[in-house]
């Protein structure tokens, strides 16, 4: 009987065991038929494959590290509008519309219904939502709209990333920012720094997780992407908008202009703090697509009257008081008519005066007389004062200076009289800018320059900075003489116009013909103009030095530096002095402290430059290396006292009155979970602090 | 003796056998040991499943930020705050001396 009961038992076993036996072969038959019998098998390439990681490319900064260009992923929208169902669609496109609308802000909500129900009648399946592509915070609002909200298969909404180069502050420093095409063509700091820009592609291999997620194999890629650098540039964006806008204002006074720039600079570090060119287009508006300042060379005309005022005091040929006859207004030298534009001419005048009223012939006798006998001494001079060195600029495009010698072929005996007031001789508005910066600087020339340095998360990697071209241009007391010359022309000369009692204006206006083949005034009389002011200011201790340089088309009428480029200067100068606190000495409170301290968080104190540094307090510890800190008091007229926060391992830390971001660091660095409501500071903590506590429990801060 | 072996292993007298009897705690702990290790496996699929989900994460925060920030940048510009004070007809005019800074003396 009992072994009749075994058997039977054993027979049953046996089947049960024999059916998982049988389950288990058709399972190990299938693998082997998806393996290796079956076309579409499972393969490798299905389970494993190569991803390329492609690098974020680096931000463009203005001088202070506010972003001039950026790349942000936008994301177009498209709907497929037979997706959603009668009853979804119903229901939602009221509020749809509207959400639409508030959204994009280019039109109403009714059109936005009639829109997407003229799409839906005609069965759009790929209609694009709004005239724009969005950001991911809008994104995030469109798809919690009704309809959109379901999702693509559901509400029918298609979202397609992508990367966009976005610039926050519109056209501003276009030209200088630059641009750079899918094929690698462009212009500016885009397409010269591009190879630091891009970054490197990185590569990982992936496998398909059960969930169906690709994972990276080993946990990290086997070739991580490397983000492309950050480019700080000199750009300071006020002086910057104040170029611009001030240029693109008074290029819009007359029809005759073609273009101009404006260029502000760093008087002690040869830092372009602003750029502005404005070209003119077909339909009459200006744009920045010619870099006028970095590569248009062509004759200066009076501004480099400076050059020659120097070079003759330099080499003791004459002094400001010298005197000089400038005539009746016109002088003829080696056959050549040399005019002054004031009727009747400036008669008897001493040197000072004569570069005051910018007369050519008086600068042309002067320079004749001084070195006549030998050209190439004065020739000689323009190159030791570094005139037309190159610069050797840190972006592409830079123009080429050039002055006519005795021996070149364009060399005639007016040559040297030319040269006295500005021509036979091509320069760019930044080598006229850069000369101008030495005088201000105390002789000392500086390397115009326009990248800071290269920098990864805020840190610099490569460091640019300012560099010499010449230690002294000129000797002291020559500088000092040409110094009150420039003065004295916004003083008692042609700049009046920028004469102002609240800071004090050196410069000299320049209007020069530009030679069109050859000639500067065509068979009809009509002829272009380049109208200029160059100087700095304050002038007793310059900060900024700046050029405005305004050319025009054919035109019969007068276009002088006095009238047209002076005026622009002076705007731009006052928008600078009104707004940088560098003018004027620093107000002392007279031991004064302010009536109520600002209430400082705690939180941690070791980084560099904590605002902490700058208040008043009773004590003022040593915070640098410091990890948390406590601060207490502040409120009422009493000082803020900073102590040492402890933490304790298992030890609930006092996050009392740090900011969300602090305290958040420091529990979950302790191995605390954390939820929080509230905003502001933290105001209260459960567990309260100093309660005894395991890693991984949580603790829930109220914030105020 | 091949058959006796393959009906000890399917017919289950092998668990009864002296050498499982002998070595279960060893047996024990090579079994525990690979749960462990399965567990170890899912735990750290799924950290890394978290680690690409939260950069994700941060990538669109910082995407968000960003659009944010550089509207605002646009917004804040001189000529812009200039042109929206004239649109709302606010006779607010740009300043004409600059900013003083004043310096508190420590006691």
């Amino acid at each position: 009987m009992e072994d009749g009961g075994t058997n039977k038992i054993f027979t049953r076993f046996f089947f049960v065991y024999l059916f998982f036996l049988l389950m288990g072969a058709v399972a190990v038959l299938g693998i082997i038929k998806e393996q290796f019998l079956t076309k579409d098998r499972v393969t490798a390439d299905d389970l494993y494959k190569e991803q390329v990681l492609e690098p974020v490319r680096g931000s463009i900064l203005a001088w202070d590290g506010k972003p001039l260009a950026v790349s942000i992923p936008v994301y177009e929208l498209r709907w497929d509008s037979k997706v959603a169902a009668d009853s979804v669609w119903s229901r939602g496109l009221d509020s749809l519309a509207e959400g639409l609308a508030g959204i994009f802000r280019d039109k109403s909500a009714a059109a936005w219904r009639k829109e997407l129900s003229a799409a839906r009648r005609s069965g759009n399946r790929y209609k694009q939502i709004g005239n724009r592509t969005v950001d991911y915070g809008e994104l995030s609002e469109i798809e919690s709209l009704p309809i959109f909200r379901l999702g693509q298969f559901e509400g029918g909404l298609i979202v397609i990333k992508d990367n966009e180069r976005d610039h926050p502050y519109g056209s501003l420093a276009n030209r200088t920012v630059g641009t750079i095409n899918a094929v690698g063509e462009g212009a500016g700091i885009e397409y010269t720094y591009d190879y630091k820009l891009r970054g490197e592609k990185g590569r990982q291999t992936v496998h398909r997780a059960l969930g169906g997620e690709w994972l990276p194999v080993n946990g990290t890629p086997a070739e991580p992407a490397v983000d492309g650098v950050d480019i700080r540039t000199t750009i300071d964006v006020r002086i910057q908008e104040a170029a611009e806008t001030e240029l693109r204002r008074q290029l819009a006074m007359s029809d005759v202009f073609e273009g101009g720039t404006a260029v502000v600079m760093d008087v002690a570090t040869g830092a372009v703090r602003g750029i502005a060119n404005m070209y003119k287009r077909r339909d009459g508006s200006f744009d920045e697509s010619y870099n006028y300042a970095t590569s248009h060379a062509t004759e200066p005309g009076s501004t480099l009257k400076l050059a020659a005022l120097m070079a003759m005091i330099e080499d003791r040929h004459i002094t400001l008081e010298t005197p000089v006859d400038a005539g009746n207004g016109v002088w003829y030298y080696g056959g050549a008519r040399i005019t002054d534009t004031h009727r009747g001419g400036y008669g008897k005048l001493t040197a000072q005066e004569a570069f005051e009223k910018s007369s050519n012939i008086a600068f042309a006798k002067m320079i004749t007389e001084s070195y006549g006998d030998d050209p190439s001494v004065y020739i000689s001079r323009l190159h030791n004062m570094k005139l037309v060195e190159k610069l050797n600029l840190d972006i592409d495009g830079e123009g080429y200076a050039y002055i006519v010698s005795p021996g070149d072929r364009n060399w005639s005996v007016p040559s040297l009289a030319s040269l006295g007031y500005g021509y036979a001789l091509t320069l760019t508005p930044l080598h006229i800018l850069t000369f101008y910066n030495a005088v201000a600087n105390g002789g000392k020339m500086m390397r115009p320059y326009f990248i800071e340095d290269f920098e990864r998360d805020g840190i610099a990697v490569e460091d640019f900075g300012p560099s010499v071209v010449s230690g002294s241009i000129c000797s002291r007391s020559t500088l000092a003489d040409v110094r009150k010359a420039l003065r004295g022309v916004v003083e008692n000369g042609t700049a009046k116009v920028c004469n102002d009692p609240r800071y004090q204006i050196a410069g000299k206006t320049g209007t020069a013909k530009v030679a069109v083949d050859g000639r500067y005034d065509d068979d009809e009389g009509y002829r272009q103009y380049q109208a200029s002011f160059a100087g700095y200011f304050p002038a007793d201790d310059p900060k900024y030095s700046c050029i405005v340089v305004l050319y025009t088309g054919k035109t019969k009428g007068d276009f002088y530096g006095a009238t047209w480029a002076a005026p622009v200067f002076k705007r731009i100068a006052d928008k600078i002095y009104a707004s940088h606190p560098e003018w004027n000495p620093p107000v002392y409170a007279g031991g004064m402290t302010p009536p109520d301290n600002p209430s400082i968080a705690s939180g941690l104190g070791g980084s560099n430059g904590m605002p902490v540094d700058y208040l008043p307090m009773s004590t003022r510890p040593y915070l640098k290396g410091k990890n948390w800190v406590r601060i207490d008091g502040g409120s009422d007229g009493e000082l803020p006292v900073v102590s040492d926060l402890e933490i304790e391992k298992g030890v609930v830390p006092d996050v009392t009155d740090m900011g969300l971001k602090d305290a958040l660091y420091l529990l979950e660095n302790e191995g605390y979970k954390v939820r929080f409501s509230g905003s502001g500071r933290v105001s209260s903590q459960t567990p309260a602090a100093g309660t005894a506590l395991g890693r991984g429990q949580r603790i829930t801060l109220t914030l105020k | 003796m091949k058959k006796r072996l393959v009906q000890n292993i399917l017919g289950g007298q092998v668990l009864a056998g002296g050498g499982f009897a002998r070595h279960w705690k060893f047996i024990l702990y090579i079994f525990a040991l690979v749960i462990l290790y399965i567990s170890i496996h899912f735990g750290i699929r799924n950290t890394m499943q978290r680690m690409i989900s939260n950069e994700d994460t941060l990538r669109n925060l910082r995407s968000e930020y960003m659009g944010k920030y550089t509207r605002l940048l646009y917004t804040g510009k001189r000529g812009e705050i200039e042109q929206l004070l004239q649109d709302n007809s606010l006779d607010l005019t740009a300043p004409v001396n600059p900013p003083v800074r004043v310096k508190i003396e420590e006691d």
